[in-house]
C-alpha cells in the first residue's frame, strides 16, 4: 500500500489533510473506470515534467498557443493526445478551447478517458501545489496497483452545456443526488461522466478547502483562517489562472 | 492580471495575496519570504490551510478550463457587474464556456 509521509514537513500538517492526500495518492496508483493504474502514474508523472517541456514553454510565451507545433518532451509512453491534453492543462489553461478538446477526441482519445485523465492530472497538480506551497519536495509517485479499470459510462451521462458529456442535476440517480444533483454547482458535476473520479477529487477538495456543507455555513469557522481570507486565497489564484468559472 | 494592492477590508489580505503570487509565481526566494511572513502572522495552522486552499484552487481551475464547465445560471446574474469590473469576461476560458 502507498504511505505518503509529510514527516518532512517544516510545519505540522493536519492529521485529516494527510489522510485525504494518502487516499489521493491510493487512488492515483489503483485502476480507475477507463485507465489503468500503471496509466494513472503515468499521467502523474507527465503533470511534473510539463514544467519541463520546451513546446509548452514556446507555447506560453506566444501570442496564442495554437500557432506553436511541434512535439512534447515526454517521460512516458502514454498517447499522443493524452500527452496533449495533460501538458496544455497542466501549463497554459486559460487558453484550452472547445475545438481544442473536440480534436483529442476526433484523434481517438475517448470521453471518458479524457474526464479520467484531467482528473488524475488535476488530483496530482493539487498534491503537488500544495507540497510546493508548504515548502516540501513533490512526494514519490506511488507504485502503481495491477488490475482492470471498470469501464462503467453512467448511463444518465449526456450531453450537457459543458464540453464534455456529464450527469445533468435533474437526471442524478439517487446514490449521486449529493454529488451531482439538484442545487449542486456545475463544477461538481464536471468530471460525472467518471463518477468514481468526482467523488475521489472532491474527497480531497473537502480538506484542502471546504465540504459542500461547509461552504454554504457561513457561520461557522472550519479553519485557522477566517472563511474571507480563504475565498481570497482562491479568488487570487483563480484570477492568476484567468480561470472564469 | 492586474496587480493586488491592500488588504481589500479582510485581515492580512495583501499578505496572503502575496502569498498566492508566490505560489504561482517561479521566483523561490519571494516564496520562502511569504511563507514565513503568513506563518509568523497566522500560525502554522494558519499556513497549511493557505496551502491547501491554494493548491486545490490551482486544480480545480484546470477542471473547469479543460471541461468547459459554464458559470451556474444561479451566478450568472448575481456576478454579472463583478465579472465585467474586473475582466473576467474577458478572459479566454469565459468566451470558450
Amino acid at each position: 500500500m502507498t504511505m505518503v509521509s509529510y514527516d518532512d514537513a517544516p510545519v505540522p500538517i493536519r492529521q485529516d489533510l494527510i489522510e485525504a492526500h494518502q487516499r489521493s495518492w491510493q487512488r492515483i496508483a489503483a485502476p480507475g473506470t477507463w485507465l489503468t493504474g500503471a496509466t494513472r502514474v503515468a499521467i502523474a508523472r507527465e503533470v511534473r515534467n510539463a514544467h519541463q517541456c520546451g513546446l509548452c514553454a514556446e507555447r506560453k510565451a506566444a501570442l496564442t498557443p495554437y500557432s506553436v507545433t511541434g512535439s512534447h518532451e515526454t517521460v512516458t509512453d502514454l498517447p499522443t493526445a493524452q500527452v496533449e491534453l495533460i501538458h496544455h492543462l497542466a501549463t497554459d489553461s486559460a487558453r484550452l478551447k472547445r475545438s481544442w478538446a473536440r480534436d483529442l477526441i476526433d484523434s481517438g482519445l475517448s470521453e471518458e478517458e479524457y474526464v479520467e485523465t484531467v482528473g488524475v492530472a488535476c488530483t496530482t497538480i493539487s498534491l503537488d501545489t500544495f507540497a510546493h506551497a508548504v515548502g516540501m519536495s513533490p512526494r514519490e509517485f506511488p507504485a502503481a496497483v495491477e488490475g482492470k479499470p471498470t469501464r462503467i459510462r453512467p448511463p444518465e451521462a449526456r450531453q450537457g452545456a459543458a464540453w464534455m458529456p456529464w450527469i445533468a442535476a435533474e437526471d442524478a440517480n439517487e446514490a449521486d443526488r449529493d454529488l451531482f444533483g439538484p442545487g449542486i454547482s456545475n463544477i461538481r458535476r464536471a468530471l460525472s461522466l467518471v463518477p468514481t473520479e468526482a467523488r475521489g477529487f472532491f474527497d480531497l477538495n473537502n480538506s484542502h478547502y471546504l465540504s459542500a456543507e461547509q461552504m454554504k455555513d457561513f457561520a461557522t469557522r472550519f479553519r485557522a483562517i477566517t472563511r474571507a481570507q480563504i475565498e481570497l486565497v482562491a479568488g487570487r489564484i483563480s484570477a492568476i489562472n484567468q480561470c472564469a468559472y | 492580471m492586474g496587480k493586488a494592492e491592500g488588504d481589500g477590508g479582510i485581515p492580512n489580505g495583501a499578505m496572503l495575496v502575496n502569498f498566492a503570487e508566490a505560489i504561482a509565481g517561479d521566483d523561490v526566494e519571494r516564496l520562502k519570504q511569504a511563507r514565513a511572513e503568513v506563518t509568523q502572522t497566522l500560525g502554522a495552522d494558519g499556513l497549511v490551510d493557505a496551502c491547501g486552499v491554494a493548491a486545490q484552487f490551482n486544480a480545480i481551475d484546470r477542471i473547469a478550463d479543460s471541461i468547459g464547465v459554464p458559470i451556474d445560471d444561479v451566478r450568472l446574474a448575481p456576478t454579472a457587474d463583478f465579472r465585467q469590473a474586473l475582466g473576467i469576461d474577458a478572459f479566454p476560458s469565459r468566451l470558450e464556456s
